[in-house]
């Protein structure tokens, strides 16, 4: 079970600042809107927190886009809410570019539909969130933990995300994160390696069919057997490659119980 | 010798019962504390099998399912476009095509179903615009059913029949069908309008 407890509030606790900007095309106003500054907890999604953005620039679209989904975009890339936004920083944000704050552009017009998620209302959200939080127990403890859980706790999991409440989320998601029974790890180690492309998922165990515990390394050469250097990076941070696979799960992963690790 | 007669007529309540209190689409929806995960042991070669078979019926009969491959990830899938009319809320029929995709989700380790919907403007159809056309599904709760998900192979948005209760549908087959794919598609595809020919039922 997680334990190291000042490890996840420091993870929780992870936030960026982000200027956003509304799309020069889309203003129908003389005057330029100012841009709209937030800082954002990187576990979050950007449905959660961009609800002050779109009321600020609301007023300087033409009346018949009011009513359209609001989308994001960086660097001519329309941007998937449904990944955390730690996950999009680390992802899209490459080592030169790195600077802070994040400038983002907001569109109202042409939502890129074929791309993107739709958003039409927070449940949308919470549908997904606890889709892959379902999946993840699946591969951890193949769904028992979860489907035993009752509304309360989905409710309690998804409330302590949107409000930024560690201890609620956490009262949770420790049971998530148990080990069951007489085992000493979970099934399989639910992870994503995002790549140019999408990311790619496998079947990986926390440990080798002798019982020895596995590393970040050992994950990486199951991935990408034909590579010699992977670069990883999660939470803004490359970690040690000889972390414990399944230290790293209990502690690193996401809300969504997912260890997302960005590849380079 | 009363007794069996009233214990058959009981039982044959008991079971009209149990089928009139169950919604039709009740084996879809995902109800996180009835889930019963079961490992089936469907692997994705034998999901492999069981697609490249159907996609060797669908070639004789020429009805449009497509095998495709992305070669990075190794992973086969099927596809196919579907012109068809819809209900619309106010009684019209209106035109629009489906893209079916049956892919393998390796988490819960069974075949998933997601499909987008166009429009004749090319424009896709969302989610609870499709729902408000579906009267298979009128009784149950569109986010727990059908999820906007990332397709497993392309990683795009698609609707997707969330797989949970897949491993649950496909038990009663695991041993008697020869194509699991076919026989999870025969219970589960008339909710989302993708109908299969008899042709494929052979395959089971």
């Amino acid at each position: 079970m997680a334990n190291d407890r000042e490890i996840l509030r420091e993870v929780w606790e992870g936030k960026l600042p982000v200027c956003f900007k509304l799309h020069p095309d889309e203003v129908v106003e003389l005057q330029q809107p100012d841009p709209f500054y937030l800082m954002v907890p990187r576990l979050s999604y950007f449905p959660l927190v961009t609800d002050k953005v779109k009321k600020h620039f609301l007023k300087y679209v033409s009346n018949d886009k009011q009513d359209h989904e609001m989308w994001l975009e960086y660097n001519g890339q329309p941007m998937k809410w449904h990944f955390p936004i730690g996950v999009l920083y680390d992802f899209l944000v490459e080592g030169e570019t790195e600077t802070l704050p994040w400038i983002v552009m907001v569109h109202f017009d042409k939502f890129p539909e074929t791309q993107i998620y739709r958003f039409s209302n927070k449940e949308m959200v919470e549908s997904y969130f606890m889709a892959c939080l379902k999946e993840a127990d699946v591969l951890k403890h193949r769904g028992q933990i979860a489907a035993n859980m009752q509304k309360k706790d989905h409710n309690q999991l998804w409330l302590g995300l949107q409000n930024d409440k560690f201890d609620q989320f956490w009262a949770v998601n420790r049971k998530l994160m148990e080990v069951s029974g007489e085992s000493e790890h979970f099934k399989y180690i639910p992870f994503r390696c995002y790549l140019e492309d999408g990311y790619k998922q496998k079947l990986v165990r926390p440990v080798t069919d002798e019982g020895k515990r596995k590393t970040l390394q050992d994950l990486l050469k199951e991935m990408f057997p034909e590579k010699t250097m992977v670069n990883v990076k999660i939470h803004g941070m490359t970690p040690p490659l000889d972390t414990p696979l399944q230290w790293m799960s209990e502690h690193l992963s996401y809300p969504d119980n997912f260890l997302h690790l960005c590849i380079f | 010798m009363a007794c069996p007669t009233t214990n058959q007529k009981t039982n044959a309540c008991i079971g009209r019962l149990a089928t009139a209190k169950r919604p039709k689409s009740a084996v879809l929806s995902v109800s996180w504390s009835l889930t019963i995960i079961m490992d089936t042991g469907f692997s994705y070669d034998t999901f492999e099998k069981c697609i490249q078979q159907m996609y060797a019926v669908s070639s004789s009969l020429l009805d449009g399912w497509q095998l495709e491959n992305k070669e990075s990830l190794d992973q086969k899938f099927l596809m196919k476009k579907q012109p068809l009319h819809l209900d619309g809320p106010d009684g019209t029929k209106f035109l629009v095509t489906f893209e079916y995709h049956i892919v393998y989700n390796i988490c819960y380790g069974v075949p998933v179903l997601c499909f987008n919907i166009w429009k004749q403007d090319g424009c896709m159809l969302t989610l609870e615009e499709y729902w408000s056309m579906n009267a298979n599904m009128n009784d149950s709760n569109v986010y727990d059913t059908l999820t906007q998900m990332d397709h497993p192979v392309l990683c795009r948005p698609f609707l997707t029949l969330h797989p949970c209760k897949t491993a649950e549908i496909m038990q009663p087959f695991l041993t008697k069908s020869k194509n699991l794919v076919v026989s999870w598609l025969s219970v589960v595809g008339h909710f989302v309008h993708l109908r299969l020919l008899e042709d494929y039922i052979k395959c089971c």
